[in-house]
């Protein structure tokens, strides 16, 4: 299979650790949201992705989440990867349990809403979402774009986190793309991560790669070239 | 269903048995003015079938899928409160419902909570919350109610 150059990446790396609204205010801080965003910063950058805007507690508003995914999906090539981050806490509608918010600094920003943003994506583009939060997994049921979207998820769609200083999750995925901050040979395709991440962690708090083309669990995670394992 | 949540308040070193169908990370809870409640691992990852940990004096959670069993097999003076993610309530009177099997019935009525400002601690252990986050269902804390 051939390999296709993306020449440019584009990240946004949202931590959202400090809440104003009312009810989100009473729970305890997400203290590793920053902590979060350095490491996929820190994979993003070997990436090759050097644009990448980070929106921490007071700056990472819905409007303005909102604007800067929008901005990043604009401007990105249409071959293009982008990565975006969010670390923070996420709550569930009880009735409608299909309805999966991020909580940002002054309210929450549903799922679906994320994915639509998504949506204008060109075809040939290419997407990773880092999902350090409850309910992870839940952004893939409302991805309907055609570009090629990688979910890593900290947890399943009905799982919550442990909200530790660190992100058991973050530092895992860091220690498996670029252990020791040099890439890992190893990690060759989102497959193998997915595997990886899946081992010796309890299962009441499973993380998990998912995707929307089957392609892409070939394709080398964090790497701004497509490659395939099977060239 | 929501995940079973389990707290258990520690009064002198103890040996517990957790009997779970799954794997399970144990983990010990301190408290500090500075940063509240932080839990960090106790141990390896408790693999599928009966485990025994030493438990020393302390606070400790986990959280399982399905239904587990817990047997203090020496020491003995352990608390263990438990709910269900789903159950969780800010109701004060309400502990949820339990899916953790005790094994044994040795438990202290009232417990003080060994790692924590009693002030805090007293709703934590009166309202079997165990570690469901105190206001919000949604995500998972390591944080007692303070409703």
């Amino acid at each position: 299979m051939p390999t296709t150059a993306s020449a440019t990446g584009l990240a946004l790396h949202i931590g959202a650790d400090v809440l104003t609204n009312e009810r989100h205010a009473r729970w305890p801080q997400a203290r590793f949201c920053r902590d979060t965003v350095a490491r996929v910063s820190r994979l993003c950058e070997a990436a090759g992705i050097h644009e990448q805007l980070v929106l921490l507690g007071e700056q990472a508003t819905r409007a303005r989440v909102r604007d800067e995914i929008a901005v990043a999906v604009a401007r990105l090539d249409p071959d293009g990867l982008l990565v975006l981050t969010f670390a923070g806490h996420s709550e569930r509608d009880k009735v409608d349990p299909d309805e999966t918010s991020w909580c940002l600094h002054d309210g929450g920003l549903s799922v679906r809403a994320v994915s639509a943003l998504l949506a204008d994506l060109p075809a040939t583009a290419r997407v990773i979402v880092v999902s350090d939060t409850c309910y992870a997994a839940a952004l893939g049921q409302h991805v309907a774009t055609a570009a090629t979207v990688v979910l890593l998820a900290a947890c399943g769609e009905d799982q919550c986190v442990l909200m530790l200083p660190r992100s058991d999750f973050v530092v895992r995925l860091e220690s498996l793309v670029l252990p020791d901050g040099a890439r890992n040979p190893s990690c060759g395709t989102f497959a193998w991560l997915h595997e990886e991440l899946q081992k010796d962690v309890p299962d009441v708090e499973m993380p998990r790669v998912w995707t929307n083309h089957a392609a892409a669990w070939t394709h080398r995670p964090f790497y701004l070239r497509e490659e395939h394992a099977h060239g | 269903m929501g995940d079973l949540r389990v707290r258990l308040y520690v009064y002198e070193p103890s040996d517990v048995e957790l009997d779970a169908r799954e794997k399970v990370q144990m983990h010990r809870l301190a408290y500090s003015d500075r940063d509240g409640f932080s839990a960090e691992k106790h141990g390896g990852l408790l693999r599928p079938g009966t485990s025994r940990l030493r438990l020393e004096t302390g606070v400790y959670h986990f959280r399982t899928l399905d239904d587990a069993a817990l047997r203090i097999a020496a020491g003995g003076r352990v608390t263990v409160l438990g709910s269900d993610a789903d159950a969780a309530t800010s109701d004060p009177k309400d502990p949820g419902r339990s899916r953790l099997r005790p094994r044994q019935s040795e438990r202290s009525p009232t417990p003080p909570c060994p790692g924590k400002p009693t002030a805090t601690h007293s709703s934590a252990g009166a309202t079997g919350h165990a570690a469901a986050c105190p206001s919000s269902p949604s995500c998972t804390s390591t944080e007692p109610s303070d409703e």
